[in-house]
């Protein structure tokens, strides 16, 4: 394989092209998502996960735990499957009961601890967790499917392969919360443990044990294995709504740190010379495979539906030009090239494939995604430097006409029924007053229009004109974090909340986005994933998995 | 007195400043001071005091002060005289070095990065905690059908 190629900055696409709502909402999962690199982990140390409890009845209600040792640290999924009613079943954040609740436990919970756990993980938010709970989660039933594998399984069948590849899940999570919430362990208490530092990734050691459990909870109820070709195309599903897309303005160091990490990885690829004879081949097999997997992405939205037959259809075209670029000197670099008057989906694909056959080129930028020290902000001593700088880094604010009403009607906000965060429109709802603040464009822009004409203090300023902190905030820090900030209005009309999911949810690994409005999004994790039997066979090939009956 | 997570105290904190009339950039920067405050007999009543006093007082000033003698400063030391413990959990929330001179001020080492400190728990009284809380509900818009229905875009079953 190559040795590193440092890439100049020139070759990173700028944070301009880049940091877009509807380039965001076009990203795919890259082999430096959080569960990919979890999943090397784990098998880089041959983990083995044992189930010392399975305490449930027939009828799959009950509770079970399973320990693994990871990173010199033992941590244990505690799991409590509950009867719960038809009514009661919704994927929103409003929802006081579920199927399933979770928690990953620091250690092997004694007897106690397994009661305290049982007792509170139902409850959710309602409960009250310790600092040796380390991650809290809970997840409804795919109803149609759970039923059928049973049933199947019941019969001395397997289930219906169509149904495995159409749903891919037999529980969907409708939360994982982490650090500090509800009273359980703060991410800086867990940060610097081996197989933990990067982002979100005791969450996903969760999700793939919940995985587990789910393959688990099927057997036990059908009263039979079900075989592990579809146990691997079963992952674990995810309902995701509005609480997820204020994480990336309000954490932008860690959009900075994801975003470059990938736009470096693309670079350094862009930027090989000359491609060896298994590496086109790779690339070749890993088109195809796009292919497939776009073929067996089927969603019920009819306006996604018809994205994802226009994206197919350009991928064939795509699939068929690749080879033509693969003898090229900087093969790469031309290939990409070449996508520029494509569509933001075919590109988006084809930056998560060109990165993919390369992991000892890029998955040491996984060792960067994480946030270690938090936000260093950049000295600006007076207002006219501040303007300079506002004009240099935020003319994509400046660009838009809040004198509009149409570029404020959304507002952002967190309702009093268990703090759901929600979207309202400011002309026909109550509470714009409180809204969050997520409007960073228009902050930015109202900044501007306040700097003195007379040159003053950037703190002298602070101290007289108050209502700017958040925005000089962002302007100290735009400067060394480049991608931290989408260069869009997110109060805007046009602003879909569902392109900033995209975005993170890809950073997770998810695939099969299946969105049920422009507010929230089913997924799927885990899909193709090793199961937990397979650490010590090769993890790391299940980039966009194809299901094969 | 009941154990919470730094987060959970430095996201009640946020809150109930903004909910007490403080800016978005100014709450954060105090709960995170506030959350390391607690840790001392005084900090309780400090960060009472503090959301008393808003929109004036320490919330506003101390970001500020800590922000002119960083720029002053530029790169370097900067020296800090000593205060009280959410005096120092501001600038404890600094992603810089400090430490306690023999002089007793508090050097920050500008060219020092140091990761973040964090308590494992943060010790509240119930009182206390119930008053944050309502300050911070006054950040929460009130339920109304039209929010619950259409304000998440989702629906209210999911038995699919």
């Amino acid at each position: 394989m190559n040795a590193f190629v440092a890439p100049t900055p020139a070759s990173l696409r700028p944070p301009s092209q880049v940091m877009r709502l509807s380039r965001m909402g076009s990203m795919f999962p890259t082999r430096l998502s959080f569960l990919r690199s979890l999943m090397r982990r784990l098998a880089a140390e041959k983990v083995k996960v044992t189930r010392s409890v399975w305490e449930m009845s027939d009828d799959g209600f009950g509770r079970a735990v399973y320990s693994l040792d990871f990173g010199g640290h033992t941590y244990s999924l505690v799991a409590i499957s509950t009867d719960l009613p038809p009514e009661m079943r919704t994927d929103r954040v409003i929802a006081e009961a579920w199927d399933s609740a979770y928690v990953l436990y620091d250690g092997v919970p004694d007897a106690a601890e397994l009661d305290r756990i049982t007792a509170n993980a139902p409850r959710q938010e309602a409960g009250r967790f310790t600092e040796r709970d380390l991650v809290l989660s809970r997840a409804n039933k795919s109803v149609r499917l759970f039923a059928h594998v049973t049933e199947r399984l019941k019969a001395g069948q397997q289930p219906d392969t169509d149904m495995i590849r159409s749903v891919g899940y037999l529980m969907r999570t409708t939360a994982v919360y982490g650090n500090g919430k509800f009273g359980i362990a703060d991410r800086r208490l867990i940060a610097d443990r081996p197989g933990l530092e990067g982002p979100f990734a005791a969450e996903m050691l969760t999700v793939w044990l919940i995985r587990n459990f789910t393959h688990d909870l099927a057997e036990h109820v059908g009263g039979a294995p079900l075989d592990d070709h579809l146990k691997r195309h079963l992952g674990v599903g995810n309902s995701t709504g509005l609480g997820m897309a204020p994480f990336l303005v309000t954490h932008p160091v860690l959009l900075n740190n994801w975003m470059l990490a990938r736009e470096t990885a693309l670079a350094r690829v862009r930027a090989i010379p000359v491609l060896e004879l298994d590496q086109k081949a790779r690339i070749l097999e890993l088109a195809k495979r796009a292919t497939q997997h776009l073929a067996q992405w089927d969603v019920p939205d009819v306006d996604h539906q018809r994205r994802i037959e226009k994206l197919r259809a350009d991928w064939a075209g795509v699939e068929a030009s690749i080879e033509l670029y693969l003898n090229q000197t900087y093969p790469l670099d031309a290939l990409m090239a070449s996508m520029s008057q494509r569509s933001e989906d075919v590109q988006e694909l084809m930056v998560s494939l060109l990165i993919e056959p390369f992991g000892d080129l890029v998955d040491d930028l996984c060792e960067t995604m994480g946030d270690t020290i938090g936000p260093l902000s950049s000295v600006i001593k007076d207002t006219d430097t501040l303007r300079v700088l506002l004009e240099q880094y935020f003319s994509w604010a400046m660009e838009i006409d809040f004198s509009a009403p149409a570029e404020h009607q959304q507002f952002w906000y967190v309702s009093e029924a268990k703090q759901e965060p929600r979207l309202g429109d400011r002309y026909l709802e109550p509470g714009s007053e409180l809204e969050s603040p997520l409007d960073i464009a228009r902050r930015i822009v109202s900044l501007y229009k306040a700097l003195p004409l007379q040159n003053q203090s950037v703190v002298e300023f602070s101290r007289d004109v108050s209502g700017h902190g958040l925005a000089i905030e962002r302007a100290q820090l735009v400067m060394r974090y480049q991608y931290g900030e989408i260069q869009d209005n997110l109060v805007g009309v046009g602003c879909l909340p569902i392109d900033m999911l995209r975005c993170k949810l890809s950073f997770f690994g998810a695939s099969k986005f299946d969105p049920k409005s422009d507010r929230w999004t089913r997924i799927t994790l885990c899909q193709g994933a090793p199961l937990t039997s397979e650490l010590d066979k090769g993890a790391d090939d299940w980039w966009l998995p194809v299901f094969k009956a | 007195m009941n154990g919470y997570s730094f987060t959970e105290v430095e996201g009640v904190l946020t809150k109930a400043a903004r909910g007490s009339g403080a800016g978005v950039a100014h709450a954060a920067k105090f709960a995170k001071a506030a959350a390391l405050a607690l840790a001392s007999d005084e900090g309780a009543d400090l960060v009472n005091a503090a959301l008393a006093d808003l929109p004036k007082g320490v919330i506003r000033d101390h970001a500020i002060w800590i922000q002119r003698d960083l720029a002053d400063a530029g790169e370097g030391t900067v020296m800090f005289p000593n205060g009280d413990a959410l005096w120092v959990g501001y600038i404890d929330t600094l992603p810089y070095k400090s430490v306690e001179t023999p002089t007793g001020e508090i050097a920050v080492y500008m060219d020092v990065f140091a990761k973040p400190v964090r308590p494992p728990r943060v010790f509240i009284s119930n009182e206390n905690i119930a008053k944050w809380q309502a300050l911070a509900a006054k950040t929460y818009v009130p339920e109304t059908e039209q929010s619950r229905l259409g304000g998440a875009g989702a629906g209210l079953t999911d038995n699919d």
